[in-house]
């Protein structure tokens, strides 16, 4: 049986994965299912006193701060919201893996002063950091995922440099020596496959730190720019309306955790999947 | 015998630094070995002796910090890092605990073929062949290829590293420990194993063992260790009959005996082996020695021959007679 089929005997994990499905086509159609534009301002969509409005047949779950269909924000800033999250844990994990790697297969001296640079970059505050390098790069979806890259990699770079040198201390590294295998071999074959659940659940776990971080960053105004729709900027736009109009940070609350919460599961299943000696329990 | 000797030790030490101190832990000190082919040396002693890091010197898994390895008329101690990989093929090696060695994401097909892999030999379809073939020979069946390490028992494991050992048909075997891990009903499975593979597949063995009831059901020849030196060398049957060197004839005194008439008195060693980071002056055994005299504490003794050139002691006191 393939691994894909037994992920989809699990009821979670399938539910995850039709989640997150739902998301991304959400995001690639966006401009198929989005009511209006999301972007325009309706001037109906505005109280007289100039309040957002709740939900209506006109605007299925409201508008916004300035009279903008939330549900057509709310379709198009799944697009800016998975890229950033995507894109940059995607940068995240492949460089903190690598670094990891590089450090915990040569240690020694070499491995000793990478880990030393890693641990001054965690020395920084994280959104310090993402402050400074956004400062001094003008702001792009690119450049932010990079940013928030920048910030992520240095926990990922850690937990796979100490699973690394665990690994490879075990005797059937040795025993692969033994027979003769490289160094490389040694490296695809005994240590990346053992590394490769812990960095599954990084590269799931870790879309929602960055889809969070992103939304931190847009808030400070250093992150996605306005009119482009975030879900983390909808929030931090629409929060001075909290007491007034819950819906307008609840729903795109939801939405951040439904993510979060359907790649964790993801994660996890495939995460047991991958190991053989949990194969066929629970 | 006229035989070039497969392996050849000589003057191996091993030095492991300490870190943050100055001193240094002389883990092996200075041991001249020779195996001819086919024969069996049994290496023994108490854990601590230096005899797993013997084994792993012997296979350059270790660097040895001064000394010569020979094998086969190659200079193994002088190979670079690529020949050496290929020099592996005709020696291996077989691990104390096979739930360690085995890599647990690993089919059994996979672990046993990675020699084949490792080192390109044949077809893939001569290797899977080889594979089914090897895997029969250590007493399993082939339905246990596609399964993993975990879903077999300790006895079970060590066959399928057996397997792996045996399968690019290497000279030389060094076995660390190999039934210690096991009960004592596997053991001797495991150990018959080893016995009919080495006549099949005219096998040499360095055995390491703490246990001397194991050793001598196996090995031709013993080495017994102590603190990193080689103590007594001789032929199994020398060593059980006509031991010479106290801590020998201590470790001999210890086997459990069936038969109640046969059982001599024990002879009970007191304290530890000494820290090798600290070594006593003279015979490194002394402290604990029933019949240390004032030059033992003064005088280190070197392996002599005693008897005969095949049986080495290093003691003072040896007489090559009876001395207890």
């Amino acid at each position: 049986m393939s691994t894909l089929k037994r992920l989809i005997k699990r009821k979670i994990a399938l539910f995850s994965f039709i989640v997150i499905l739902l998301i991304v086509s959400a995001a690639i159609f966006a401009p198929l299912i989005a009511p209006y534009d999301p972007s325009k301002q309706f001037t109906e969509g505005l109280t007289l006193q100039g309040a957002p409005l709740p939900p209506s047949s006109q605007f299925p779950i409201g508008t916004d701060l300035l009279g903008r269909d939330l549900l057509s924000r709310l379709i198009y800033g799944a697009r800016t919201s998975l890229f950033i999250g995507l894109l940059a844990n995607g940068f995240a994990v492949v460089l903190g893996t690598f670094i990891g790697i590089v450090a915990g297969f040569l240690r020694g001296r070499t491995g000793s002063i990478i880990m030393r640079f890693t641990d001054l970059m965690m020395a920084f505050p994280a959104l310090l950091l993402a402050i400074t390098l956004a400062a001094i790069f003008s702001p792009s979806l690119f450049i932010v995922a990079l940013v928030i890259a920048m910030v992520n990699w240095v926990q990922i770079a850690r937990v796979i440099y100490t699973q690394t040198i665990s690994i490879s201390e075990k005797e059937f590294i040795e025993a692969a020596r033994s027979l003769g295998a490289t160094n490389s071999r040694i490296l695809r074959k005994h240590i990346l496959p053992h590394l490769a659940p812990i960095v599954m659940v990084w590269a799931t776990l870790g879309i929602s730190t960055t889809v969070l971080l992103e939304a931190t960053l847009s808030f400070l105004g250093i992150g996605v720019r306005p009119p482009t729709p975030s879900w983390g900027n909808i929030i931090f736009e629409n929060q001075t309306y909290f007491s007034s109009a819950p819906w307008l940070v609840f729903i795109p609350g939801f939405a951040i955790i439904l993510l979060a919460l359907a790649f964790n599961f993801l994660g996890d299943a495939l995460r047991d999947e991958l190991d053989p000696t949990q194969r066929g329990r629970r | 015998m006229s035989t070039q000797p497969l392996l050849t030790l000589k003057d191996i030490s091993k030095k492991f630094q300490i870190k943050g101190s100055k001193n240094s832990i002389r883990a092996v000190d200075g041991v001249s070995l020779s195996i001819n082919p086919g024969e069996t040396l049994g290496i023994v002693g108490e854990s601590g002796s230096g005899k797993s890091t013997l084994g792993r010197l012997a296979l350059r898994l270790i660097e040895p910090t001064t000394g010569e390895i020979e094998f086969d008329g190659k200079k193994i101690s002088a190979l670079g890092s690529t020949e050496l990989r290929h020099a592996r093929r005709e020696m291996q090696m077989i691990f104390q605990d096979p739930f360690a060695s085995l890599d647990p994401r690993m089919n059994v097909e996979s672990i046993i073929r990675e020699p084949l892999d490792i080192h390109n030999i044949g077809t893939k379809s001569e290797r899977s062949e080889l594979v089914r073939k090897t895997i029969t020979q250590v007493g399993m069946t082939e339905d246990a290829l596609t399964r993993f390490p975990h879903e077999f028992s300790g006895g079970q494991r060590q066959r399928i590293s057996i397997a792996r050992a045996i399968i690019t048909r290497p000279k030389l075997i060094v076995a660390d420990e190999p039934v210690s891990a096991l009960d004592a009903s596997i053991q001797s499975q495991i150990l018959n194993l080893l016995l009919e593979l080495r006549r099949e597949l005219n096998l040499t063995y360095v055995f390491i063992s703490h246990d001397l009831s194991v050793i001598e059901h196996i090995a031709d020849k013993v080495a017994v260790m102590y603190l990193g030196k080689i103590v007594e060398f001789a032929s199994v049957e020398e060593i059980f009959s006509n031991p010479q060197h106290p801590y020998t004839k201590a470790l001999i005194s210890a086997v459990p005996q069936i038969n109640p008439e046969h059982r001599t008195d024990r002879v009970v060693l007191t304290g530890d082996i000494p820290s090798p980071s600290s070594q006593p002056s003279g015979c490194h055994f002394h402290p604990r020695c029933p019949i240390a005299q004032q030059q033992c504490t003064d005088v280190e003794p070197v392996l002599r021959n005693i008897n005969s050139v095949t049986h080495q002691v290093s003691c003072h006191l040896a007489t090559g007679g009876d001395l207890r």
